[in-house]
């Protein structure tokens, strides 16, 4: 049964703002399934696969010019976007867990990679892979998120 | 003029004959002699690359980096009907049902494809398996992987779907799917050195005309044209799969 949806306000880095509802729905990641997508240095996705689709629970046409942070839980410590973009911004590889936001606003866990996509020493893409997270992994995982929640709204 | 053509490696030998027909096919084609170098194993074939021993080359996806961005071939084709997926499998009456019932300290047959590999230890990574806690070996075939596997040897085997699908009955009777990968994206590519490149359309033209008949043989409906950006984006997957 869908639980009830709250109203969450997510701040983005550029300041703009975004009223978001969410639910406690979780869409379980499905086994042998990797969600893959590119985008475009600003972030606006351009290829995708279905798990792509299938989990965000928007068509692909909804998808297509989108900023990833559509997909973005107001339960993610902004830190760990920073982090994210600040790495692959400098030509590195990110891995880590993510809670994304669906359409339908339930969520699903991924244990992601982003790899920046390099053409002749400039960045061209940002592609990213995500997998079914580890059960005991993501346990940490959340004690760990909570806290820094609690230090960016304290 | 006479062009080098090699497959993967990795393919079964029962493919082989349908590889020498299509070489046939292609040399009409093109109205030029070919010739198909078979390797036994990815390192030969990479180190034949290297040398520039082979103008033409149907690659494994792990390799389509190395072949278009390093070493300046042009992709022609990919197979349609025919993504690069895994099974890993366990024996029928194993406790080793699912990915949530795999526990570390677990012994694992695999053959020697890093694409296959490669995509393994990421679903595999969602259970804790890994190297370091489980013995994970490389066996010569998927034939003996599946023997591991029903001998007691191995708790689990990981192998190419296509190869999995075309084990014998009586032993896929006995052996579970646990689970298979469903990335989609990942495929062979048909590729080209740019010292030929005038070939190109020739050679992809030929490709997309090639009949059911034959590559039925190789569990591929048809070859497709394949675009340089559907090429960059598979092989910006596969950098990311590898990072």
């Amino acid at each position: 049964m869908m639980s009830a949806d709250r109203e969450c306000k997510l701040t983005y880095f550029d300041g703009t703002e975004k009223i978001v509802h969410v639910n406690d729905t979780e869409t379980p990641f499905p086994e042998g399934k990797l969600i893959v997508s590119r985008t475009d240095t600003q972030g606006i996705i351009t290829h995708m696969n279905q798990a792509f689709v299938d989990m965000s629970a928007y068509t692909e046409d909804e998808l297509v010019g989108q900023p990833h942070s559509i997909l973005r839980h107001p339960d993610m410590p902004r830190a760990i976007f920073k982090e994210a973009w600040d790495v692959v911004g400098s030509g590195n590889k990110w891995s880590g867990y993510v809670k994304n936001l669906r359409k339908d606003g339930g969520f699903y866990w991924v244990h992601a990679t982003i790899i920046p996509n390099m053409r002749k020493g400039e960045m061209i893409a940002v592609s990213s892979v995500r997998r079914k997270p580890s059960a005991k992994k993501l346990e940490a995982i959340k004690l760990q998120y909570q806290q820094l929640l609690n230090e960016e709204t304290s | 003029m006479k062009l080098t053509f090699s497959i993967s490696p990795n393919f079964p030998a029962a493919h082989l004959s349908a590889w020498y027909i299509i070489n046939t096919y292609l040399q009409k084609k093109l109205g030029i002699d070919i010739h198909l170098a078979l390797y036994d194993n990815i390192d030969l074939q990479r180190q034949a690359l290297k040398d520039k021993k082979i103008d033409m080359i149907y690659a494994n996806p792990y390799d389509a980096a190395l072949i278009i961005r390093e070493l300046n071939f042009k992709a022609v084709a990919k197979p349609c009907g025919s993504v690069d997926e895994i099974v890993i499998a366990s024996k029928t009456d194993s406790a080793y049902t699912s990915l949530s019932t795999l526990e570390p300290g677990l012994k694992v047959a695999t053959t020697n494809d890093p694409a296959i590999n490669m995509i393994a230890d990421m679903i595999l990574e969602s259970a804790d398996i890994d190297k370091d806690n489980s013995d994970i070996y490389t066996v010569d075939s998927f034939i003996i992987a599946a023997k591991h596997l029903l001998n007691g040897k191995a708790d689990i085997g990981i192998f190419h779907q296509r190869d999995f699908n075309s084990l014998s009955k009586l032993i896929k009777e006995q052996l579970q799917d646990i689970v298979t990968s469903q990335i989609s994206l990942i495929h062979h590519v048909f590729a080209i050195n740019e010292e030929h490149a005038d070939l190109l359309p020739q050679l992809q033209q030929a490709l997309i005309e090639l009949d059911a008949d034959t590559l039925r043989d190789l569990s591929i409906d048809s070859f497709a044209a394949l675009c340089d950006s559907e090429t960059e984006f598979m092989i910006d997957l596969m950098d990311t799969l590898k990072a």
